[in-house]
C-alpha cells in the first residue's frame, strides 16, 4: 500500500476537478482543451468493487470500458477474487462482471459483463496514442475510493516523466513485468488507482495505470502505467479465448551459467554487504589471463550493466551461457579498461 | 502566462541560441503525433509542452548518471537504493555536484556517464554539509557541457521549474514539471518547487524554462541535518533545490578538498519568543569563536554585517546560509546602557567534545549559608593553589557565588588550563587566589568527611515523611520498584538518587537493598530497583517508564539534582546507558558493571550546560573487559569524565568493597 501520509494528501490535493481547467481557456477558447477531453474519457472509466475490505486492503479499483462492448481492462489482483465483481458506470449504471482471464506477466486482467444493449463509450484499443518524456498526460482513476455512485472517477494532471524499462518489488517480490512504462510526475498510484487510463491531452489511451509498486532503483513508490502497445495482443487473446500463459521465467535462464571460476578469476571473499568485485586472482592459461585481467581490477560492469558488489557481479556474468562471450568493464588505477572473456570450454569445442 | 511569449519561447529564440544545434533539436523534438494539430495553430498546451522539451534539451547533456559500487546496505532504517542517481556539470575539466544523500551509503568507488556514453571513474573531492551538497571530479574528462545559471534574483514564484535527473535511464533525462513555490526557504537556503522531487533526480538541476539552472535537487528538512532528512517528502509536493550564485565562494573551496560546515556562533541564547523578543547570549562556550571574540553573556545581538537581526528568527536567516571560516559582524548591546560592541567572529564548525574545567572543591551540603569547602580533591588545582576546608568561596571571575549551582555555572564557562581568580573568606578575612584549572577527575576520592557540618539534625524532623524500605509503582506501567529511603529524608536533607537497574533474569530487590541500606544512609541516598517488565530482558521502550521514574522519585524525595546516578549490571548497564545518554539533562553519571555501551547508540558530545560523568566497573574477565574499554574510549572521546575501577565477579554483584567506591564517587558528583 502506498502509505505515505503524505502521498495519500497529495493524491486527493491534485485531483482536478473540471473547474480547475477553464482558467487555461480563457486565453484560447477555441483550442481543444481539457475540460472536453476529460468529458470525453471519464464515462470510458469504470469504478470497480469486489472482494477485500479486510486488514486495510481495499475492496475497490479502476478499470477501463473497451471494445467490443462488455469488456473491461483493470489489473488482476484480489479485488477479482470473486464470482462476480460490480461495475459502476460514470453515469451510476451497475452491472454485474465476471472475469475472463489475465496474465501473470502484465498483470493485466478482462472483465465480462452484459450491457443489456445498453450504449457504452469504450476505449478502442488499436487508436491508442503515445507520448514522451515531457509530453503532458490525464490520468483518470478511482484512487482511494473518492467516487461512488455516478460521480465520476478522478482525474490528476501531471507529465510524463520517464519512459524506462520497469525495474520494481512489491514487498521482497519483483514484479514480473520488465518492458518500458510510462513513469509519470503525478501521484497517480493509490490505492484502487490501478486499472484506471492514463491519456494524452487529446483523450488518446496511453497505458494502464499499474498496481502499486516501489522502484527497485530509487526504492520509493512509482507513480507508473503500462503502454497500450505491452498488453493490446494479450487483451485481444484473452477476449478471443487463445490467450495462453507465457513461459516462466526460469525457463529464459542459461542451462549452464556462466561462472567467474569459467573464466579463471577469483573475486575477494564476498565480506560485507556491499563488497565491491575486485579480483582477487587470476588463473594461468585462463581466458582472463588471456584477456589481460589484473588482480586487483575492480569489475565496474558486465554486458553494460554497473555491478555495484561481488554478488551482483557474479548474477550478471551467471546471465551468460558458460559459451557465452562476455563483455567487462574494469577499473584499473585511474584507467576505465573493456574486454571481452569467453570461456575456455567454448574454444575447446 | 502570455502566449505570445510562449510562442517565443518555444522557437529557438533563447539565450542559448548560440550553440547550432539547439534549432536542429526543435525539430527533433516535436513529436509527430502533435504536428498536425499543432503546427498551423499550436494550442497553449502544446506550446507549455514543446517550452518544457526544449528547456530540457538545452540542459541535458550536462546532466550526467552517476553510479556507485560498494559502500553500506541501509542508512538507519532506510535502506539504500542500488539503482544510479544524477550530478550536474559545473566545469568543462569535470567537477559535478551532486546531492549528498546519493553518497551517504559511502560507496567505495564512483563512476560518472559522460554525455558521449563513456563511463569515467570520479572521486568525491568535498561535501557541503550545510546545504548537503557533494563535489565530484572525473579522472580525466575536457570540454564537458557547462549549463547556464541563472541568477537567483531572477527567480521569480509562480515561474515554471523543472526537475531534471538522469536515474531511468543512462540515454536520457527524467522529468518532473511544476513551479517554483518559494525563495530563502531553510533560513534562506534553498528554493522549494512542486515538481516531483525525489531519489530519481537528486542531486540533478532544477531549471527555469530557458534551461537556466536555478539550483541542485536536494532532499532537506528544517527538523534533522542527516543525509537522508527530507527523503520523506519525495511525494508530497514539497521539493528543494540549492541555488548555486549564492555558494560560488563555496564552491571554490570545495575544489580544493575543503568540506563545509555550516557556521555557528558558540552561543547559547536565552529562552524568547522567536519572532519578537531581542536575542539575548545566555552562555558563551569557552572554546567557541563566540568568546575568542569576546562576546559574553548577557549580551543583546541587534546585527549581523549591519543588518538589523535583532529576533531569532532574524538572526537564524542572517546566519543560516553561512559557512564555518566565514567572518561575519555581529553588533551587540551590552550593559544596561545599551552599549553598543561591534565585533568581528570568524564561524566555527560543529562544537566538538566539551571538556569541562574543574577547581577541585567538593561544597558543603547544603549550601544555605553560601559554598563552602567540604575538601578538596587530591592533585587538585584547588589544593595545590592551598585552598583549604571551610574556606567560604565568595566569587569566581567576578561572578558572585550563593549557590552551588552558580559555582557550577560559573566555570562551564572557563576553558581547562585558564586561569581563575577566586575570592574566599578565611577566619573572617577575604582571600584571593588565582588557581589553573584541569580537566575533570576521573578518580574517586579516597575519603570523604561527612557532608553535613550545619542544622543540628534533631532540629527540623518531619516525621510524616516515610524512610526505610518502600514500593512504588506509576499507575500507567506495568513494572514495580523497590525504594530504600534514608533516614536523613525526614530531617529535609536533599538526598541523592541511585538508580538501580537489574541484570536481566536477576532480580532481588531486597537483597540489593541489604548490601545498599547502610551505604543509603551514610552517603544519604535513595536506592531505587526497578522490575523490568519481562524479567528476562530490558526492552528499550522501557526507558520512557524509567525516565517517568526517575522524574517522579526526584519530585516526592526532594533529590538534590547533582547526583542523580543510573547504575546497572549487563543488560541493565546497557539500559542504563541508553537512559543517561538520552535523560542526560536529568542524569549526572551512569554506572555501569560488566556492561558494554550498546552499539547501536550513538554517543552525543558532551556540551557545556551537560555534566555527565560515567563510572565503569570493569570485569577481569577479558573478552567482555575488551568490548567495555572500546565503548568506555568512546564515552571519553565524547568529553565525559570516565573513571574506570576493575571488579572482580564478571557476573555477580558487587562486593562490599566494590560498592563503597561507587557511593563515594556519587558523592562527590557536585564538585567543581
Amino acid at each position: 500500500m502506498n502509505c505515505e501520509f503524505s502521498s495519500m494528501l497529495r493524491g486527493v490535493g491534485l485531483v482536478l476537478a473540471s473547474l480547475a481547467v477553464p482558467s487555461l481557456l480563457a486565453a484560447a477558447p477555441n483550442e481543444g482543451n481539457f475540460v472536453q477531453v476529460v468529458r470525453q474519457v471519464q464515462p470510458k472509466v469504470v469504478k470497480i468493487f469486489g472482494a477485500g475490505g479486510l486488514r486495510g486492503l481495499e475492496a475497490y479499483q479502476s478499470g477501463i470500458l473497451i471494445e467490443p462492448p462488455g469488456y473491461v481492462l483493470t489489473v488482476s489482483s484480489y479485488v477479482l477474487d470473486a464470482d462476480e465483481v460490480t461495475l459502476v458506470l460514470d453515469d451510476g449504471r451497475r452491472f454485474d462482471a465476471s472475469p475472463v482471464g489475465s496474465d501473470p506477466v502484465t498483470e493485466i486482467a478482462i472483465l465480462r459483463f452484459d450491457p443489456r444493449e445498453e450504449p457504452v463509450p469504450m476505449f478502442d484499443l488499436s487508436q491508442s496514442g503515445s507520448s514522451d518524456v515531457g509530453g503532458r498526460v490525464l490520468a483518470f482513476n478511482n484512487l482511494f475510493g473518492i467516487a461512488t455512485g455516478n460521480e465520476s472517477v478522478s482525474v490528476l494532471h501531471g507529465t510524463v516523466a520517464a519512459v524506462a524499462p520497469l525495474a520494481a518489488r512489491r514487498g521482497a517480490a519483483n514484479v514480473r513485468y520488465r518492458g518500458d512504462v510510462y513513469v509519470v510526475d503525478a501521484v497517480t498510484n493509490n490505492p484502487g488507482a490501478a486499472g484506471g487510463a492514463l491519456t494524452d491531452v487529446h483523450g488518446r489511451l496511453l497505458g494502464l495505470i499499474g498496481k502499486e509498486a516501489r522502484s527497485q532503483l530509487t526504492n520509493t513508490w512509482l507513480n507508473f502505467a503500462l503502454p497500450v502497445d505491452a498488453f493490446a495482443n494479450v487483451v485481444e487473446d484473452i477476449v478471443a479465448g487463445r490467450h495462453q500463459l507465457p513461459p516462466l521465467d526460469e525457463l529464459n535462464r542459461p542451462n549452464r551459467p556462466l561462472a567467474c571460476g569459467d573464466l579463471g578469476m577469483i573475486l575477494v571473499p564476498d565480506v560485507v554487504a556491499r563488497t565491491p568485485a575486485y579480483v582477487d586472482r587470476v588463473l594461468p592459461d585462463s581466458a582472463a589471463a588471456r584477456g589481460g585481467i589484473q588482480v586487483d581490477d575492480l569489475i565496474v560492469m558486465v554486458d553494460g550493466n554497473f555491478a555495484g558488489s561481488c554478488s551482483e557481479c557474479e548474477a550478471l556474468i551467471a546471465r551468460n551461457e558458460i559459451s557465452d562471450q562476455v563483455k567487462l568493464t574494469l577499473l584499473r588505477g585511474d584507467e576505465v579498461v573493456e574486454v571481452v572473456l569467453q570461456s575456455q570450454e567454448q574454444v575447446e569445442e | 502566462m502570455n502566449l505570445r511569449r510562449l510562442s517565443l519561447l518555444a522557437s529557438p529564440l533563447r539565450r542559448r541560441c548560440d550553440l547550432p544545434w539547439v534549432g536542429l533539436l526543435i525539430g527533433m523534438i516535436v513529436s509527430p503525433g502533435y504536428v498536425a494539430l499543432s503546427d498551423s495553430d499550436p494550442s497553449l498546451v502544446t506550446l507549455e509542452e514543446r517550452a518544457v522539451k526544449n528547456a530540457v534539451e538545452v540542459v541535458a547533456d550536462s546532466v550526467v548518471q552517476v553510479s556507485t559500487i560498494g559502500g553500506h546496505e541501509k542508512l538507519g532504517r532506510h535502506v539504500v537504493a542500488s539503482g544510479p542517481t544524477t550530478g550536474l556539470i559545473i566545469s568543462s575539466d569535470g567537477f559535478i555536484l551532486s546531492s549528498a544523500f546519493n553518497f551517504a551509503a559511502e560507496p567505495s568507488s564512483i563512476f560518472v556517464r559522460l554525455p558521449s556514453g563513456k563511463q569515467v571513474a570520479a572521486d568525491l573531492v568535498a561535501t557541503d554539509y550545510s546545504r548537503m551538497l557533494v563535489l565530484l571530479k572525473t579522472r580525466g574528462a575536457t570540454d564537458l557541457p557547462v549549463p547556464d545559471w541563472s541568477e537567483n534574483t531572477e527567480v521569480e514564484v509562480g515561474a515554471w521549474a523543472i526537475a531534471v535527473g538522469r536515474a531511468f535511464r543512462a540515454d536520457r533525462p527524467n522529468v518532473t514539471v511544476g513551479i517554483v513555490g518559494a525563495r530563502n526557504r531553510l533560513f534562506g537556503k534553498v528554493l522549494q518547487t512542486d515538481a516531483a522531487v525525489s531519489p530519481a533526480n537528486y542531486g540533478g538541476p532544477l531549471i527555469d524554462i530557458y534551461g537556466r539552472v536555478l539550483g541542485i535537487l536536494v532532499p532537506m528538512s528544517p527538523q534533522s541535518t542527516s543525509q537522508a532528512a527530507g527523503l520523506q517528502w519525495y511525494d508530497s509536493g514539497v521539493g528543494f533545490a540549492v541555488p548555486l550564485a549564492p555558494i560560488t565562494e563555496c564552491i571554490e573551496r570545495m575544489k580544493l578538498g575543503e568540506d563545509q560546515q555550516p557556521g555557528r556562533l558558540g552561543v547559547g541564547l536565552t529562552k524568547a519568543n522567536p519572532f519578537e523578543d531581542p536575542v539575548t547570549v545566555a552562555t558563551v562556550r569557552a572554546d567557541s569563536p563566540a568568546a575568542g571574540a569576546g562576546l559574553l553573556p548577557g549580551d543583546r545581538i541587534v546585527e549581523v554585517d549591519h543588518q538589523p537581526a535583532a529576533t531569532f528568527t532574524s538572526l537564524r536567516y542572517a546566519l543560516g546560509p553561512r559557512y564555518a571560516g566565514e567572518t561575519v559582524v555581529i553588533t551587540v548591546l551590552r550593559g544596561e546602557h545599551d552599549q553598543r560592541v561591534e565585533t568581528e567572529v570568524t564561524l566555527a564548525g560543529p562544537p566538538g567534545a566539551y571538556r569541562h574545567a574543574f577547581l577541585g572543591v567538593l561544597p558543603v551540603r547544603p549550601a544555605e549559608a553560601g559554598v563552602v569547602v567540604r575538601a578538596t580533591h587530591k592533585d587538585s588545582p584547588a589544593e595545590k593553589a592551598g585552598l583549604l576546608p571551610g574556606d567560604h568561596i565568595l566569587k569566581v571571575n567576578g561572578a558572585e557565588i550563593k549557590t552551588i549551582d552558580a559555582a557550577i555555572e560559573a566555570m562551564n564557562g572557563v576553558p581547562v588550563g585558564a586561569e581563575v581568580v577566586c575570592e574566599f573568606e578565611r577566619e573572617a578575612a577575604a582571600r584571593t587566589l588565582t588557581v589553573t584549572t584541569a580537566g575533570l577527575p576521573t578518580d574517586v576520592p579516597t575519603t570523604l568527611p561527612p557532608t553535613t557540618t550545619s542544622a543540628a539534625p534533631e532540629a527540623a524532623v518531619d516525621s510524616s515523611k516515610k524512610y526505610g524500605r518502600d514500593q512504588l509503582k506509576l499507575p500507567q506501567f506495568p513494572n514495580d520498584c523497590a525504594l530504600y529511603v534514608p533516614k536523613a529524608y525526614q530531617h529535609g536533607i536533599q538526598p541523592g538518587l541511585l538508580l538501580w537497574l537489574h541484570a536481566p533474569g536477576d532480580y532481588d530487590a531486597e537483597a540489593r537493598i541489604d548490601a545498599w541500606g547502610p551505604l543509603c544512609e551514610q552517603y544519604n541516598l535513595v536506592f531505587a530497583g526497578p522490575a523490568a517488565e519481562k524479567d528476562d530482558r530490558w526492552q528499550r521502550s522501557e526507558v520512557e517508564y524509567l525516565g517517568q521514574l526517575m522524574v517522579s522519585l526526584i519530585q516526592k524525595y526532594h533529590v538534590d539534582p547533582r547526583r542523580v546516578v543510573v547504575h546497572g549490571r549487563q543488560g541493565g548497564g546497557q539500559m542504563a546507558c541508553l537512559l543517561g545518554l538520552a535523560g542526560r539533562n536529568v542524569v549526572r553519571g551512569i554506572s555501569l558493571a560488566a556492561a558494554p555501551v550498546p552499539r547501536q547508540i550513538q554517543v552525543p558530545h558532551a556540551e557545556p550546560s551537560v555534566r555527565l560523568a560515567i563510572f565503569a566497573g570493569v570485569p577481569v574477565e577479558q573478552s567482555l573487559a575488551m568490548q567495555m574499554r572500546e565503548g568506555l574510549r568512546e564515552l571519553s572521546s565524547a568529553g565525559y569524565p570516565v573513571t574506570v575501577v576493575v571488579i572482580g565477579a564478571e557476573l555477580g554483584q558487587l562486593t562490599a568493597n566494590e560498592r563503597e567506591p561507587l557511593a563515594r564517587w556519587i558523592d562527590s558528583l557536585d564538585h567543581f
